[in-house]
């Protein structure tokens, strides 16, 4: 469970940067890679706010106390 | 620099001379509050900080000059690219989480005091441990320094010079020194406490006295588009590579610097350090975002200046606005108060960590008879000698080492792997996490400094940071050799 917490709070730490919106286009005045940045930090720091909610307990146990990682 | 281009007038020195008094009383409140002599005591405040001073003393740490004057210089520049500011900053809360919980828990049961503690325990290596304490020490020293510098210029200038640049670097240092000594930890994070709030309350405020004293924000992106209209040109591969590898760099970086690490221990318990990550997960939004946005405006409504100018655009707005509105001389002395606060809390916070690492790491092995008193006693003593070859170096050399502190967080990173894998992975073994951090730090020496003496090395390969790809062959090294090991074993 640790090792795909993690593997998933790194993905979506790189998802922020803006790979597929890096274009011309613009979002209420501003480019949309700005935009898509901008609601992709809002959106992890939320994500990772859960897992801290949710998980830290488990974060704090010994690592052969889970089975299964 | 004549008296009369002031910043700060006699209301607004006296203003913050009270900031300084107060910060000094705070310091005796610290040592009042001392329950015993010993290193525990001293460095992390007895293991006691609770949520609101853990909270705050993260954040005051975590948020540099670099945050009030840097950033906004930065978006002024470089534009929206410069959100990746933003970006990175949340992501250093992430990167705690990973492995924050586990060694709060191991430092409490181990009494650790400095990250080595943790190396120690984990690999029982004195040389590790003592590598990756002379690493740490060396990136705060320059930190120190830099910060020494950046609250020279900060004094020289609001005063209009009537305060010398090493008169207020002398000043300013021997106040940090006092109530550091006082209290240690414990007067370090009250006074944080008062500078974090300081610090909030000047972004949020100054933030919103720009944006409305100016277009309101639709107006300003139109001007702004008129004036700096590449800032909207699309991104290309080699931007996102870049964006890419300075977030994972700094994210990683940040997140393992040892004063923050010792705020992993110096709090009550698991579920005070719990609360306050939740609370800080979400600073970067209030503090990095509004500063990089001040930088947006500046470009709109200053354009034209140069690198060292555009370090000053927060001020010459909120001189410019407090020509027009007088009332809004304020909010400047809410900025300089902002920018000390800033300073010195990174500046106190760096100085007692690498204190504790000297100590700790370094003198107490050679030394195993010395009681903890002594102990503490020698660390203040270290403390001293420190700052006095700081302040020194700040008023006499011309220029800082920037080239130094541009690969802090890039050599900082690189026990990254060995603390987060090492709390996570029973089977990590030490001798290819000893030479991963080796290796990564000699990459990342090699990348900066190898393309001065030849066109053939590259600084940013592939467009990455050096300190990234120094990172990949840093956890090839660490896992690969842990994975071989672990075979090799199961095969005898």
């Amino acid at each position: 469970m640790r090792f795909r917490i993690g593997a998933l709070i790194v993905v979506l730490l790189l998802l922020q940067v803006p790979w597929l919106a890096a274009g011309e286009q613009e979002i209420g005045g501003v480019p949309v890679w700005a935009a898509y940045a901008l609601a992709g930090a809002i959106v992890f720091s939320s994500i990772v706010s859960f897992c801290v909610a949710r998980f830290w307990e488990r974060f704090a146990d010994d690592p052969d106390a889970e089975a299964g990682d | 620099m004549n008296a009369d281009a002031a910043i700060l007038g006699t209301g607004g020195i006296v203003a913050i001379a009270t900031y300084l008094v107060a910060l000094l009383g705070l310091g005796w409140m610290g040592r009042r509050a001392r329950e015993e002599k010993s290193l525990a005591d001293f460095y992390l405040g007895g293991r006691s900080l609770g949520f609101l001073v853990l909270l705050l003393t993260l954040y005051a740490t975590q948020y540099s000059g670099n945050t009030l004057i840097g950033f906004a210089g930065k978006a002024y520049r470089e534009g929206f690219t410069f959100l990746v500011a933003v970006t990175f900053m949340t992501g250093v809360v992430a990167v705690q989480f990973l492995y924050a919980p586990r060694l709060q828990k191991l430092s409490h049961e181990h009494g650790f005091i400095t990250p080595s503690d943790f190396i120690m325990h984990r690999f029982q290596s004195r040389t590790f441990a003592a590598l990756i304490s002379i690493s740490g020490i060396l990136a705060l020293l320059n930190y120190v320094l830099t910060n020494l510098k950046g609250i020279g210029y900060a004094v020289e200038t609001v005063t209009g010079g009537k305060i010398s640049f090493a008169t207020g670097v002398i000043f300013l240092s021997v106040i940090i020194l006092i109530y550091e000594t006082l209290g240690g930890l414990r007067s370090v994070a009250w006074t944080d406490v008062l500078q974090g709030v300081i610090l909030l309350i000047g972004c949020l405020i100054i933030f919103t006295v720009i944006l409305f004293a100016y277009e309101g924000t639709t107006g300003i992106f139109t001007t702004l588009k008129e004036q700096r209209p590449e800032f909207w040109r699309p991104l290309t591969g080699k931007d996102l590579r870049w964006w890419a590898s300075t977030l994972i760099v700094v994210s990683g970086g940040i997140a393992i610097y040892p004063h923050a690490v010792q705020r992993i221990f110096a709090a009550k318990n698991s579920q005070t350090l719990k609360r306050a990550y939740l609370f800080m997960l979400f600073l970067p939004l209030a503090t990095t975002l509004l500063m990089v946005f001040v930088g947006w405006v500046g470009a709109a409504q200053i354009p034209g200046l140069d690198k060292s100018g555009s370090e000053s655009i927060t001020l010459l707005m909120l001189g410019e606005l407090s020509q027009k509105y007088p009332a809004l001389q304020i909010v400047i002395v809410l900025f300089v108060a902002a920018v000390f606060a800033a300073i010195m809390s990174t500046v106190d916070s760096a100085l007692l960590s690498i204190s504790s690492m000297i100590t700790q790491d370094l003198v107490r092995p050679r030394n195993p008879q010395l009681d903890e008193a002594r102990l503490t006693a020698i660390g203040k003593y270290i403390s001293w000698g420190l700052m006095g070859l700081m302040v020194w170096a700040a008023i006499s050399m011309d220029k800082t080492i920037w080239w130094f502190i541009q690969i802090k967080v890039e050599l900082l990173v690189q026990a990254l792997p060995a603390i987060l894998l090492g709390i996570h992975w029973k089977t990590l073994r030490t001798g290819p996490a000893m030479w991963g951090f080796v290796v990564g730090i000699l990459l990342v020496v090699f990348f900066a400094y190898g393309a001065t003496l030849t066109d053939g090395i590259p600084s940013r390969p592939f467009d990455m940071h050096g300190g990234f790809s120094a990172l990949i062959v840093n956890l090839l090294i660490t896992i690969g050799g842990s994975l071989a090991g672990k075979t090799a074993s199961s095969d005898s």
